[in-house]
C-alpha cells in the first residue's frame, strides 16, 4: 500500500474499479448505522451521531466502520440505488456488511462504491484532508 | 483476490456447475468470507434469513434476481418476520409494503423456503443442535440458538443470508470457531434481590444493560436464580440483542456449553461485573416509565420475539372468564405455525372472543402494522419497549405478562409497584 500527499491505495473489499476516484471527504468520527440514513437524500438522521444531518452523498466516506443489525448492506445498497449513496468509503478495518451492501449494489445497478481498507498510519493522516484520490 | 481455501465442491459451485443463482451466490459468500477475514468455508445445514422483511426496493430486487436465475434453497431455510401480517391485511397501513411484502413472499416461497414469518424458528421446527453450523439473521434468534442450543452462528446480514442459504455455505469466522465461543466476561447478578431476579421484566432490563454496558462481549451470567425459565432466557437473549452487539451468553449449570463457570471460561481469567440495581435502574428507565402511571390505556402489545404456544396459554389462563377491557387494543405477536396451532385447538377463537387479537407473520412495533399501538402502551417486551416509540407516538409502560394481561382486562396500568419505583432501585 503506498501512500503519499493527497492519493491513496489500499485493499479493495467491494466492487471491482479500474479508475481512480476523485472525491471530498466526509469524515465520520463513529461508526454509522445505515439503517439511519435517510435512502432517498443520504442524510444521517441518527441525533446521537457526532455528524447528524450531514449528506454522505457523493462523498468519500473516510469512518471508522458501520453498526446496528443485519440491516447493513440492503440499507446501504438502496441508498446507492436511489443515488443518494456515497461516492467511495475508506475505513481502517474491513466491513464485510459494508463491502457485500456496495457489492450487490454494484451487480444489480451497475453502480459502483469502491470500498478501500488503508492501514492506520494512513486513516490517521487523511482524517483532515477535503479531498483524496483513491488509486485502484 | 481469492485467498479462500475451497473444496473441489465449493469451486465447482463458483464456476456455475451448480447454475447461475448458485454462482452469484457464492461469489456473495465468497467476497464476505474474504472481507470477514476467514480463510476457508464451512458447510451450514439449517438457516433463518431476514430476506421477507422489505426493507426497501435493493431488497426485493436482490430476491427477484436471484429467483430469475433459478436461485434454489440448498438447506431448510425459515424466514424471519414479514414487515405486514401477510395472513391478516386487515391490519396493514401502507399498501405498497403489503404489496412488496406480499411478492417477497411468494418469490422466497418459490425458492424453497419454509414461509414461517417467524422470529422464533426454534419453535416452529428449526432443530438445531449442539455444534450444528447454522446460519441465523434474526439477532434474538442468533443468541437463542447460540446460547440455548450450542448451535453456532453469527450474526446474519441482509443478502448475504440468502446467499449462504443458497449454496449452504458460511465463512468460517466468528461464532463456528470454538475458540470465539468463550465467555469473556463474567456478570453477577446475586446481589440482586431475589425478589426482583424472580420477576419477568427483571430479564429484559438486564438484557437492556448487557447491550449497552457490556457490548461486544460474551457474557457469564452467574446469580440467577435456579431453575430459570426458558422463557426468561429468551427475554435476556431478545433484548440483550436489541440493545447491542451480543452474539451468545453463558449460563453456567444451565446452558449446554457452560456445565460450570469453569468450562464457560476455558478457566481464563475475565473480567467481573458486579451487577447491583443502581445500575440496571438507568436501563430500567430507558426502556419504561417508571413509578405508578396513570392515564387511559390505548393498546396492549404482547410478544417481541413472537410468543410460544405455552404464553399463549398463560394468557388464556390468566383472562379466566374476563376479557379485554372495550376500548383497548390488546394484540399478541406470533409465528404463522403458532397461530395456525392456536386455529387448530380453538384457542384462536378464544382469544378473538376475548379481545386479544393474534398478529401473524410481523413484529407489532413495525410503522406498517396498525393495531392502536399510539398514546400510552403496555408491553411485556424490551424489545418492543426499544423499537415501539421509534415507529410509534407512543409512551410505555413495561411490565410482566401477568401485568400486562391484568391490566388489558382493567383498562389501565396495573403492575407491581415496587419493581417500577425508585424506593428499591437506588
Amino acid at each position: 500500500m503506498s501512500t503519499s500527499g493527497q492519493t491513496i491505495s489500499g485493499n479493495s473489499i467491494g466492487p471491482h474499479f479500474d479508475e481512480p476516484i476523485v472525491g471530498i471527504v466526509s469524515r465520520l468520527t463513529e461508526p454509522l448505522c445505515f439503517l439511519a440514513v435517510d435512502p432517498e437524500a443520504g442524510n444521517i438522521m441518527d441525533r446521537f451521531h457526532p455528524q447528524h444531518g450531514r449528506s454522505i452523498r457523493d462523498q468519500i466516506l473516510v469512518m471508522p466502520g458501520s453498526r446496528g443489525g443485519g440491516a447493513t448492506p440492503d440499507q446501504l445498497c438502496e441508498t446507492i440505488r436511489l443515488d443518494a449513496g456515497p461516492k467511495a468509503i475508506v475505513l481502517p478495518l474491513s466491513d464485510a456488511a459494508i463491502a457485500i451492501g456496495a457489492t450487490v449494489a454494484d451487480r444489480l445497478y451497475g453502480k459502483s462504491v469502491p470500498i478501500v481498507v488503508v492501514d492506520g498510519d494512513t486513516y490517521t493522516r487523511i482524517a483532515d484532508m477535503t479531498v483524496l484520490e483513491i488509486q485502484p | 483476490m481469492m485467498n479462500l481455501e475451497l473444496s473441489n465442491e465449493e469451486q465447482g459451485m463458483l464456476a456455475g456447475d451448480a447454475g447461475e443463482a448458485t454462482k452469484l451466490a457464492m461469489e456473495l459468500v465468497c467476497s464476505f468470507a474474504e472481507a470477514d477475514g476467514a480463510d476457508r468455508l464451512v458447510p451450514i445445514t439449517l438457516s433463518h434469513i431476514g430476506s421477507a422483511w422489505l426493507s426497501g426496493g435493493a431488497q426485493l430486487d436482490f430476491v427477484k434476481h436471484l429467483h430469475s436465475l433459478g436461485g434454489r434453497f440448498s438447506i431448510p431455510t425459515w424466514t424471519a418476520a414479514s414487515k405486514t401480517c401477510l395472513s391478516r391485511p386487515e391490519f396493514d397501513n401502507d399498501p405498497e409494503v403489503t404489496r412488496g411484502s406480499t411478492e417477497l413472499a411468494d418469490l422466497l416461497t418459490d425458492m424453497g423456503c419454509r414461509p414461517s414469518f417467524s422470529c422464533t424458528p426454534y419453535y416452529d421446527g428449526m432443530k438445531a443442535g449442539l455444534g450444528e453450523n447454522i446460519a441465523v439473521t434474526e439477532s434474538s434468534a442468533v443468541v437463542y440458538l447460540n446460547t440455548v442450543h450450542g448451535a453456532r452462528t453469527n450474526q446474519g446480514y441482509s443478502f448475504i443470508d440468502t446467499a449462504m442459504s443458497i449454496c449452504g455455505r458460511a465463512p468460517c469466522s466468528g461464532l463456528y470457531v470454538p475458540e470465539n465461543r468463550i465467555g469473556n466476561l463474567i456478570v453477577d447478578v446475586s446481589s440482586i434481590p431475589l425478589s426482583i431476579r424472580r420477576q419477568e421484566p427483571f430479564y429484559h432490563i438486564l438484557g437492556q444493560y448487557l447491550g449497552r454496558a457490556c457490548d461486544g462481549s460474551l457474557p457469564v451470567l452467574v446469580g440467577l436464580p435456579e431453575n430459570i425459565s426458558e422463557r426468561h432466557i429468551r427475554a435476556i437473549c431478545a433484548s440483550a440483542s436489541t440493545a447491542g452487539a451480543i452474539r451468545m451468553l453463558h449460563i453456567p449449570g444451565v446452558t449446554p456449553e457452560a456445565p460450570d463457570l469453569e468450562t464457560a471460561t476455558r478457566g481464563n481469567t475475565c473480567p467481573r461485573k458486579t451487577v447491583t440495581l443502581p445500575h440496571l435502574k438507568t436501563h430500567r428507565d430507558e426502556l419504561s416509565l417508571t413509578g405508578p402511571v396513570d392515564g387511559p390505556l390505548n393498546a396492549v402489545c404482547l410478544g417481541a420475539p413472537q410468543m410460544s404456544l405455552a404464553e399463549f396459554d398463560l394468557v388464556l389462563d390468566l383472562l379466566g372468564d374476563a376479557s379485554v377491557h372495550s376500548g383497548l387494543s390488546c394484540s399478541a405477536s406470533a409465528s404463522r405455525s403458532t397461530a395456525e396451532a392456536l386455529k387448530r385447538t380453538g384457542k384462536f377463537e378464544t382469544l378473538q372472543s376475548k379481545g386479544v387479537v393474534l398478529i401473524p407473520d410481523t413484529c407489532t412495533y413495525a410503522s406498517s402494522v396498525n393495531v392502536g399501538q399510539t398514546g400510552l402502551v403496555m408491553t411485556n417486551s424490551a424489545k418492543w419497549a426499544y423499537y415501539g416509540p421509534m415507529c410509534f407516538d407512543c409512551q410505555v409502560a413495561m411490565g410482566s405478562l401477568e401485568e400486562c394481561v391484568t391490566a388489558a382486562i382493567e383498562g389501565k396500568v396495573m403492575r407491581n409497584v415496587d419493581f417500577w419505583s425508585d424506593n428499591l432501585w437506588q
